[in-house]
């Protein structure tokens, strides 16, 4: 059996519940005392997401001030249950316009309860496509004003259901002026570096995002600049592959509404969209990336109560290109007591809370680099701690129109019955995942 | 999307919250109670409802009790307002089951609106309907799905499909209409539907293999476009089919050479099979189970439809399609599901833990699969602890020669971490891959003395138990090391030994003087050395703590024993062990002492001629390890890929193994014939029960149902159960295909509350009442009475002292009388410790009074037994033992009628000619005859007995604690609650002459609450013939002593307080 989840509760940091809400009568309603008993007031809290009390098992998951418990009485999928927590957050975010938590959820508890009594039967898992159940969902969530585009009839409640058995994310009959598609590429980085700056650990994972404002019923395909695709389609078309730089997607994902079995024969990614927005596909790449960033760090330690750390980082990225919001931290031991910076862009200070000096250049141009060097004062203290167990440096940074991997969408067809023309955007843009460099 | 926007968005949308948090529902939920709810409930105004029902929402959501709002509530039900209709659904399914009558007026309104043109409005009515939980409808609920299942619209279809474990849950009757609403669900065309009626198939009927042959190859083609969630359920049912039905695949990886470790793999598929508590732990291999290969076409069309599935996006299904390919696919393809598994550690970081546990379980049993992946388990700093552990374990798993020189490096970085918790585990993992890998020994044995050697050791700061422990686990590592080729590692020791002085740690001194002692004498250094190090460990002996203090005087005798010869060494090694013995001999610790006596005794005196078998004692005795390290653990836990109970490590309740392969046998695979499936299942109706004789006398009839849709006519079975199949099917028929609701609803209704009557007048007594009610589905009854009884409690008539040897016991027997109902049989053990042989011993009873034994009967007795005259029962003498030789024992029963349940019955014992006077102490607990009632007679007579008549005292209950001990030793496993009913009925059972009629046993939250264990015992009173109940009910927690309250019911009510007296006392 997956998930046949017995409740689902809603507390906040202190442990009150915020919603809660009974599928099964096999648990008892103290369970949650339970949980704040066990799991919330203890130091495990935050290890270890399964956790048995009894004869219950509770997952649960922290988002921004909120817990999102599941309380399960028997054997379940516990990779299922997880899945559904992200997803049925996602689907709240999405109501919301954006945050959840504990504000969120008083804002619009009534569609909170509305939307859990759709998206769980029973403690089943439901379809959480958003768009499918706004046709179920009577309540309408507090929106930021930024909501995306309405399609110009907004689904009535009351109009018959179209939901039809072969898109089960798609409602017919959706009607667009303008037909457009939206694609985010969107990447991050994750890099582990030693101090003598050879790569330990590199890859990069990517996802697509996508938005689209399409009548109808329309069929997109989607090509990549991906080594197995062109080859296929060389191979089908019989021509030589053009030159022209290829990548290994090593791992892809995708969305419920791409066709599997086609993409296992003929390596095409084919679908019918959702309607608005969604992520069609996750992707990992390990080899030939590219590096925005080199950084290189230099700490020497100046008698007992003085260090000297500098940081050069450059960037490698075309000089075309700007890179946005970079943050440098760079770790200091706990005894800090004073910090003076000398920088050649941006500005520094010295976060006490997480022990680190903090960096922040708002806008970083290609083929540039930028230094700082601070100086830390320490207390002397008794106890001389050996300053082996330094933790890395970490950096934070958006490179918009870059793909660390090199990715390109090749073309987005789409087809539809009544051969609309359809406006395609294409954004790229790359992030900093775990991004560390030791030293 | 993109950040700039998103900050933008961020901004203005904080800007607009204040405008726009008049319009939301925040104000509802802070103060709900701010108007009155009633009359906006009664208002004529959908906008007045829904503000009252929503502020019922808030109100329920912070916990409070709105029940008494239901009438009203109940009464919007009709509403035409869909939105209304849903809070007022949602207020329901809340409430119903506290108000089943008032909840039973909405039935109506849900039936109009199941007919509704708006498809929406038929499955929310069906599934609130089915929602609500009431017993008493459960058949209209049925009607209600077998309706919807045959919608035009999918969505209501698919609500009637998840509405069907709903009433299963409820209602556990009636199966095989469930069953066949489950077959027309699986049949629907829409891919949404099947994915639903696959988890009600997972609900109802899991093992109901013949059904899903039928539709396999179409369930297969459904399965990708099924919903992910269902895909889930769908691949499992797919799986477990495929398994009874094939067996399992003997190019499997579990069968294969892929695998590094053959046993773990064999103990896996066992595991998997047969689950954990029943794998006995034996060598056996799979010969005796049949194996498909995957040639076989289901096997086939099944991996080909789960391959493509793992590229979804959903992890659940990922894996789910993994297990698949690991249990059933071919070795040379299970390579397929690394990657995609891999790539599952990408998502959150919950999920990473989840999927990292079934990666290790692959991981133990196919290293091969995941070697080359090993970069993917290094460990980045933002991992929890949980997750770091995981990682390293299956490092230490998937390592190979080539790919360790990168692991360690990254082992040096972990090893600087600041969490030493983690730094220990590192360094235990050094320890065993270096174990495995021999080859590294060296490099490993170089790290770790490096470490042990660097490690600030003399700092006094914060953190010094974890560095402590970093230390303790360096040095076993070192050990475990050692252990495979001490001979080569002979500087190591050595290097170890000199630095014995800077290390203050005491675990980790006692480690290294352990392996000083271990290996003193081997090699050509080491005993060169070893006068000094003894030396050095004599000076230190005294700033020593117990735990070295014991290692020295081990490794000294150790030392001393293994010097042969008689050179100057082996004096002076003699020296200082007296001298450590000596101080030994007056330190403070206890243990020391002991040891030092110890040693001293057995290396003291010993002559020439033992000098051999001292020092081979010597020698065996002290090859006791100081520490063991923990590291890898033995026992393997394995479960179904995906389950809880892979991540917890035990079998969570509900967990089922794979069925037996090959168990299923399915004779008509193409499905045409109804019967055999129905035979199959568990409910089979019995006009189906004959099967043998289906072959030449089959009749197709057709099945009148409503909408025609069956494309097969089932065939019925007209043979010699013809007669009752009239029956049967028409009942059947009328169940499952009847329009009219009301006549049904008054029949069944009134059967099913005449049912309940009994469980709702079940007692006076209240606790148990309410514990009756409230834990109705969570309770367990066991008719197992297969009792171990302790043997009876016996007591000592006449002793041995002052009777010529002779001595008598008894004990009060369980037998019934065959001679009077009234009497109480005595077993009686005549012993004779004397030389001589006692002759003519025989008992008889005193005439007290100048009466007959059965002579003036105390009042309470006389009353009650007036109907039969106690003359008229004479106590039956006892056949005399004419000779009883020395050393002799001899049984006799001895068949008493005591006049008083508390006062003592004179005897006269005779023999040799010689008389003495006895007394047997009446024991009230066996003035009782077992009555054997069923629960449903005990309650009714429990009934029968109240007020005056019942009479109850708690004590506590401490023996079951002990008895958890001994079963912690046996098994882990056993199931402690049932431990100590079990002990509680033992104890019972064993000191007096119940019945045991029932024990229930919480099914609790907490696995250790016993509250509500209750056991039932009947008794009959010898001499009244009088009914007397016992009833025992326990509370508190079973790591502590119970508290338990003992009624009694009966009407001999000085008899009962009495006997409730002693059975306080068996019971403390």
């Amino acid at each position: 059996m997956p998930v046949a989840a017995s409740a689902i509760y809603f507390l906040n940091l202190r442990g009150d519940v915020l919603i809660n809400r009974l599928y099964r009568d096999d648990v008892g309603g103290n369970m949650v005392d339970a949980f704040r008993m066990h799991i919330m007031q203890t130091k495990e809290m935050g290890t270890c997401p399964v956790r048995q009390i009894g004869g219950c098992s509770f997952f649960y998951m922290r988002i921004s001030n909120v817990y999102f418990v599941i309380v399960v009485s028997s054997n379940a999928n516990v990779a299922c249950a997880f899945k559904f927590v992200v997803e049925a957050v996602a689907l709240f975010k999405s109501y919301f316009g954006g945050a959840f938590d504990e504000d969120a959820i008083r804002n619009n508890f009534v569609l909170i309860y509305e939307l859990l009594d759709e998206i769980m039967d029973f403690g089943y898992p439901q379809n959480l496509s958003p768009e499918i159940l706004k046709l179920y969902i009577t309540q309408e969530g507090v929106r930021s004003p930024f909501s995306s585009k309405q399609p110009l009839e907004r689904a009535v409640p009351n109009a018959t259901l179209q939901v039809t058995g072969a898109v089960g994310w798609r409602r017919e009959g959706l009607v667009y002026k303008k037909n457009e598609v939206f694609l985010d590429i969107v990447e991050s980085v994750n890099l582990l570096m030693s101090s003598k700056g050879s790569v330990l650990r590199c890859d990069v994972t990517g996802k697509i995002l996508m938005k689209c404002f399409l009548s109808g019923m329309p069929d997109l395909k989607l090509g990549l600049n991906d080594k197995i695709g062109l080859e296929k389609e060389s191979e089908m078309k019989s021509r030589p592959i053009k030159s022209g730089k290829t990548i290994e997607l090593d791992d892809v994902t995708f969305h419920q509404c791409v066709n599997l079995t086609r993409f296992n024969t003929e390596k095409t990614v084919s679908f019918v969209p959702p309607d608005g927005e969604f992520e069609l596909m996750k992707y990992r790449i390990t080899e030939g990336v590219n590096l925005p960033f080199r950084v290189l760090p230099t700490i020497k330690e100046l008698g007992r109560t003085r260090m000297e750390v500098n940081v050069k980082v450059k960037s490698v990225f075309g000089a075309k290109i700007f890179a946005l919001g970079v943050v440098v931290k760079v770790p200091v031991p706990k005894q800090t007591a004073k910090t003076s910076f000398q920088v050649t862009s941006g500005k520094a200070k010295y976060n006490a809370s997480i022990d680190s000096i903090v960096w922040k250049i708002r806008k970083f141009p290609g083929q540039t680099e930028a230094t700082m060097s601070a100086e830390v004062e320490l207390i002397s203290t008794m106890v001389e701690k050996k300053s082996a167990t330094r933790p890395p440096i970490q950096m934070e940074f958006q490179v918009p129109m870059f793909t660390a991997s090199g990715l390109r969408v090749r073309f987005l067809k789409v087809w539809e019955k009544s051969g609309y023309n359809t406006v395609e955007w294409v954004r790229y843009i790359t992030r900093a995942g775990s991004y560390e460099i030791r030293c | 999307m993109l950040p700039q926007m998103g900050a933008a968005a961020e901004s203005l949308s904080k800007a607009s919250s204040l405008v726009m948090r008049i319009g939301t529902d925040a104000h509802l939920y802070d103060d709900p109670d701010d108007v009155s709810i009633k009359p906006l409930l009664e208002s004529r105004y959908d906008s007045e409802k829904v503000d009252a029902l929503k502020r019922l929402l808030a109100l329920i959501a912070q916990g409070a009790d709105v029940s008494h709002f239901f009438p009203q509530v109940v009464k919007n039900v009709a509403s035409h307002s869909l939105e209304v209709k849903k809070l007022v659904y949602l207020y329901l399914l809340h409430y119903a089951e506290k108000r089943q009558n008032e909840a039973l007026l909405s039935i109506n309104c849900f039936q109009k609106d199941l007919s509704d043109t708006n498809p929406l409005v038929r499955a929310w009515a069906l599934r609130a309907m089915t929602g609500i939980r009431l017993h008493v409808v459960s058949p209209l609920i049925l009607a209600a799905i077998t309706k919807c299942a045959r919608d035009p619209s999918p969505y209501v279809r698919k609500c009637a499909a998840y509405a069907l474990p709903k009433l299963y849950n409820l209602h556990q009757e009636e199966i095989s209409s469930l069953e066949q609403l489950v077959d027309v669900l699986l049949r629907d065309n829409s891919p949404a539907v099947v994915g639903s009626a696959s988890v009600a198939f997972n609900a109802i009927c899991p093992n109901n293999y013949p059904l899903i042959s039928k539709h396999f190859k179409r369930l297969c083609e459904a399965l990708p476009d099924v919903e992910e969630w269902s895909q889930i359920i769908l691949i499992e049912i797919l799986l477990r089919y495929t398994v009874a039905r094939h067996g399992l695949v003997r190019e499997s990886v579990l069968f294969s050479d892929v695998t590094h470790d053959s046993t773990f793999s064999s103990v896996m598929s066992r595991c998997y099979v047969e689950g954990h508590e029943l794998w006995s732990g034996d060598g056996r291999g799979f010969e005796e189970v049949e194996m498909g290969t995957c040639k076989n076409e289901d096997v086939d069309l099944l991996l080909k439809c789960t391959a493509p599935l793992l590229w979804s996006q959903n992890s659940a299904v990922v894996l789910a399609a993994a297990g698949v390919h690991w249990i059933v696919g071919p070795a040379e393809e299970v390579k397929k599901i690394v990657k995609p598994i891999l790539f599952l550690l990408r998502s959150s970081s919950v999920a990473k833990y989840v999927v990292l546990c079934n990666i290790l379980a692959f991981a133990k049993a196919a290293p091969l699969l995941f070697d080359s992946f090993y970069e993917e388990f290094f460990i980045s700093s933002s991992d929890s602890y949980q997750i770091k552990t995981i990682k390293l374990e299956i490092l230490s798993t998937i390592a190979t020669e080539s790919s360790v020189p990168f692991i360690f490096g990254e082992f040096q970085d972990y090893i600087r971490d600041p969490d030493r918790r983690f730094v220990a585990d590192t360094v235990a993992v050094i320890g065993f891959i270096a174990k495995q890998l021999a080859v590294l020994a060296g490099t490993c044995l170089e790290g770790l003395l490096k470490l042990v050697l660097s490690e600030p050791l003399v700092s006094g700061s914060y953190q010094i138990e974890e560095e402590d422990g970093v230390l303790v686990q360096a040095i076993i590592s070192i050990k475990s090391i050692l252990k495979q080729d001490p001979s080569s590692h002979e500087k190591v020791i050595v290097r170890l030994v000199r630095n014995l002085d800077r290390i203050k740690n005491s675990a980790s001194r006692a480690l290294i003087i352990w392996i000083f002692g271990e290996y003193s004498s081997m090699g050509d250094v080491i005993p060169k050395i070893a006068p000094t190090v003894l030396k050095y460990l004599a000076w230190s002996f005294h700033s020593d703590e117990v735990e070295a203090k014991l290692q020295i005087l081990n490794t000294c005798a150790k030392v001393t024993a293994k010097t042969k010869g008689n050179n100057e060494d082996s004096t002076l090694f003699k020296k200082i062990l007296n001298y450590i013995l000596q101080l030994a001999t007056f330190d403070q610790n206890y243990d020391v002492r002991d040891r030092a006596r110890f040693i001293r005794n057995l290396m003291g005196n010993k002559t020439k001629n033992n000098l051999d078998i001292y020092r081979d004692l010597i020698e065996s005795m002290f090859c006791t390890k100081p520490a063991s390290s923990p590291y890898p653990s033995a026992n393997i836990r394995v479960y179904l890929p995906g389950s809880l109970s892979q991540v917890v490590l035990h079998a969570a309740p509900g967990y089922t193994p794979l069925p037996k392969p090959g168990s299923a046998v399915i004779e008509n695979p193409t499905g045409l014939n109804n019967s055999s499936d129905v035979d199959e299942s568990e409910g089979s109706s019995p006009q189906y029960s004959t099967e043998d004789n289906r072959s030449g006398y089959d009749t197709g009839t057709e099945e009148t149902s409503e909408n025609g849709d069956y494309e097969e006519t089932p065939l019925v079975n007209i043979s010699e159960a013809n007669v009752d199949q009239g029956q049967t099917s028409q009942n059947d028929m009328s169940n499952f295909v009847s329009t009219d609701l009301s006549e049904m609803m008054s029949r069944t209704a009134l059967e099913s509350w005449l049912d309940e009557t009994p469980s709702f007048s079940n007692g006076s007594f209240g606790q148990s009442h309410s514990q009756n009610v409230s834990t109705s589905n969570a309770r367990v009854s066991f008719n197992d009475r297969n009792f171990k009884l302790k043997p009876r409690k016996s007591h000592v008539l006449l002793e041995p002292a002052n009777s010529d040897g002779l001595r008598i016991s008894y004990s009060f027997s369980t037998e019934v009388s065959s001679v009077s109902p009234l009497l109480v049989c005595v077993d009686l053990l005549f012993e004779n410790f004397a030389k001589e042989t006692l002759r003519n011993i025989n008992i008889r009873f005193e005439e007290a009074s100048g009466n007959s034994i059965s002579g003036p009967t105390d009042p309470v007795l006389e009353d009650s037994a007036s109907m039969v005259s106690p003359d008229k029962i004479p106590t039956f003498p006892m056949e005399e033992i004419p000779l009883l030789s020395p050393n002799e024992t001899v049984k006799r029963i001895l068949q008493v009628r005591f006049q008083h349940h508390l006062l003592p019955l004179k005897l006269h014992i005779l023999w040799n000619g010689k008389m003495h006077l006895g007394k047997l102490w009446p024991d009230i607990a066996y003035f009782l005859r077992p009555l054997s009632l069923d629960m449903n007679s005990f309650v009714e007579k429990e009934k029968q007995l109240p007020g005056m008549f019942e009479c109850s005292r708690r004590c506590i209950f401490s023996d079951h604690l002990q008895e958890l001990e001994q079963n912690e030793k046996i098994s882990v496993n056993a199931d402690k609650s049932l431990v100590v009913a079990h002990c509680f009925a033992v104890k019972i059972l064993s000191s007096s002459n119940f019945y045991l009629v029932s024990m229930d046993m919480p099914v609790s939250l907490k696995p250790d609450d016993m509250s509500g264990l209750c056991l039932r015992f009947a008794g009959e009173v010898v001499n009244s013939s009088k009914p007397c109940l016992i009833t025992v009910i326990a509370h508190g927690n079973l790591t502590e002593p119970l508290d338990v309250t003992v009624k009694l019911n009966s009407e001999d009510t000085v008899f009962g307080l009495n006997l409730l007296n002693r059975l306080v006392a068996i019971v403390q």
